[in-house]
């Protein structure tokens, strides 16, 4: 059985439709970028999919039961979210932060076992914060809060990991170490589903991609592609998703883009209507 | 910054001490003049039950149904603003919500002003602070619906609306002032009762006091981890199975009775519940099991201490209590302040 699916969303925000006709399954042990421009609705069907947010029409099926039906804290130990901010301003020790983790499974008085240690110990050793463990919170660069971010969710010993954009505060360096730490995740097992704006690293870590664009008649977003890499980023789906044209280069199927540039449309070239406003 | 501070124990040990230190000396200390056998005798015959006639009748009421209820509710009221602010504090992740900002305490008042308008207030003793509930509710219900949708709370627009609501309650409580002032007696009993303080309070307040604060304080506990939870934000509390949105309910409910009780029995005295949980967080840092009886400790201290210092140098001028909160606590905040910038720039 599939640990989460979707069938036939369609959500809307103040009687705008936003995603229509959204069906996904994912699968254990999957490693799945979501792709698509700015407004594409990536944070939005991350929140669905968490029962954060609530449809307008379809299910979110959490292990083959409607999300809505469950309990927040029985969802706790299925799922895992790093949410976008990492604005993290109260003076937490590592250690506590991810410990809170473990949060579902205890009690209002009950204080963290022996067993719930071993867990927490075990999610800062894979995230590598083991040396942190003492320090506050409050003193950490963005690349360590990520980190304990994605170690706290690791303690709720989760099928499934939910990132939004856990990349995008980031220097280089600390992308590739998040990515590869979600890899390796997703390589025991896990499924991770990773918002992503960089399609060449999306198109380098990740097993499969989801594109969000526009529908045909353009009223509302919705899958566009859903497959490999090589399958989602064409030349196609690049202009009708994010405006740009790109030279796709494959190499014994991995693929990265180069020499990328904007598609001029009249009615959108920025260029072109300042002229026309002066 | 924290290597420097004393370790947690010791500073509940100075909370404890502090606290008992002050209830005694509240019970010791008044204008009357009783010796402290006499004290002993009489607070040995409330707890044996035994009849002694060595000491006057006058002496033993003042004891018992003076001072005592006056200390009683002191601690009782200031241990509720501290936990109130904390909470509220704590569960928008925002230093400046607090009962005064987000309209409760106001609303409080216009509550407990309407049953002296009105003439309710001397039907029964309860309708003051049943009035102050229902402002107070009433007022919190306004903010929070027009700040939630979809079950997610815009902090600012809580905060916005907050001081939307406190400037129509102040507004209306002016009003019913102004009216009431063609009858003296019933604008006198305004007067008096806005300017708060523990003077003439009874046995009476604090059985309207008590079981709202001990049953309110039990109930926090068991909110603790989820208010720790809460500070990370809406979406970290959802995702590690924090139910926001019947917490958030559930919290302000809690903290609004305790808010309508002590403002009922005490008026308002803003002050407190936004400085004395900024300091516990200060000194003890983020986690809520410490903070919630730290906060209890200290802000019972800190109002029977205002009280005690009132009534030992200004005897003689009806000085407001929530005057000397502010005089006394904002030095000390903006001390801190200052010394927390220096430490982390």
């Amino acid at each position: 059985m599939s640990p989460l699916s979707c069938c036939n969303i369609d959500f809307s925000y103040h009687k705008t439709l936003l995603l229509t006709d959204i069906n996904l399954d994912f699968k254990p042990g999957e490693f799945v970028g979501l792709i698509g421009a700015n407004g594409a609705g990536k944070s939005t069907l991350l929140q669905l999919l968490l029962g954060l947010l609530r449809q307008h029409a379809g299910t979110v099926y959490l292990n083959g039961i409607d999300i809505h039906t469950q309990k927040r804290r029985d969802i706790a130990k299925q799922l895992a979210f790093v949410p976008q901010s990492i604005e993290l301003p109260y003076a937490f020790s590592v250690e506590a932060l991810v410990a809170m983790g473990r949060n579902p499974y205890l009690g209002p008085f009950e204080l963290e076992t022996t067993a719930d240690k071993k867990i927490i110990q075990q999610a800062m050793h894979e995230t590598d914060i083991m040396q942190l463990k003492d320090r506050l919170v409050t003193t950490l660069s963005g690349g360590e809060k990520q980190r304990v971010i994605i170690a706290r969710a690791l303690a709720q010993q989760a099928a499934a990991i939910l990132l939004d954009e856990p990349i995008a505060s980031l220097d280089i360096c600390h992308q590739i170490e998040t990515l590869q730490l979600i890899q390796s995740l997703t390589q025991s097992g896990k499924l991770a589903v990773t918002a992503l704006h960089d399609l060449n690293l999306a198109a380098s870590y990740c097993d499969r991609l989801i594109l969000l664009g526009p529908t045909a008649n353009g009223l509302a977003k919705t899958v566009i592609a859903d497959g490999l890499p090589e399958e989602v980023l064409t030349a196609e789906n690049l202009a009708r998703c994010f405006s740009i044209s790109a030279d796709i280069i494959n190499i014994k199927g991995e693929i990265s883009l180069a020499n990328i540039k904007p598609i001029k449309h009249n009615n959108c070239d920025i260029r072109s209507t300042k002229k026309h406003a002066y | 910054m924290l290597s420097k501070l004393p370790p947690t124990a010791l500073l509940f040990t100075l909370l404890i001490g502090l606290f008992i230190t002050l209830a005694i000396a509240g019970v010791l200390h008044g204008p009357a003049d009783i010796s402290l056998m006499h004290i002993g005798m009489i607070l040995k015959q409330l707890l044996l039950n035994s009849v002694n006639q060595a000491v006057p009748d006058w002496q033993s009421s003042i004891i018992l149904n003076v001072r005592l209820p006056r200390v009683i509710i002191a601690l009782l009221a200031g241990a509720s603003l501290a936990l109130c602010g904390l909470v509220m504090q704590g569960m928008f992740r925002n230093p400046l919500a607090s009962p005064s900002v987000l309209g409760v305490s106001s609303g409080a008042s216009l509550g407990a002003v309407i049953a002296i308008y009105f003439g309710a207030s001397l039907i029964s003793a309860w309708a003051i602070p049943l009035f102050a509930f229902i402002g107070a509710g009433a007022s919190l219900c306004i903010v929070y619906r027009v700040a939630s949708t979809r079950g997610q709370t815009n902090v600012a627009t809580l905060l916005l609306c907050g001081v939307a609501i406190s400037a129509l309650n102040v507004a209306a409580t002016s009003l019913l002032l102004a009216l009431s002032l063609s009858n003296w007696d019933v604008a006198r009993m305004i007067i008096y009762w806005t300017m708060g303080g523990l003077d003439g309070r009874t046995w009476d307040h604090v059985l309207i006091i008590l079981p709202i604060v001990v049953s309110g304080y039990i109930l926090l506990l068991f909110y603790s981890k989820q208010l720790d939870l809460l500070l990370l934000g809406e979406q970290h509390a959802l995702s590690v199975g924090v139910d926001v949105r019947k917490t958030r309910r559930n919290l302000l409910i809690i903290s609004s009775a305790m808010v309508g009780a002590s403002i009922s029995v005490v008026g308002g005295i803003g002050f407190i519940g936004l400085v004395v949980p900024h300091i516990m967080r200060l000194l003890l840092g983020p986690a809520h099991r410490h903070l919630l009886p730290a906060c209890l400790l200290a802000g019972a201290i800190t109002l029977l201490g205002a009280d005690l210092f009132v009534n030992h140098f200004f005897s003689q001028q009806a000085i407001p209590l929530g005057v000397v909160t502010a005089a006394l606590g904002a030095p000390f905040f903006l001390f801190l302040l200052i010394k927390q910038r220096f430490i982390l720039s």
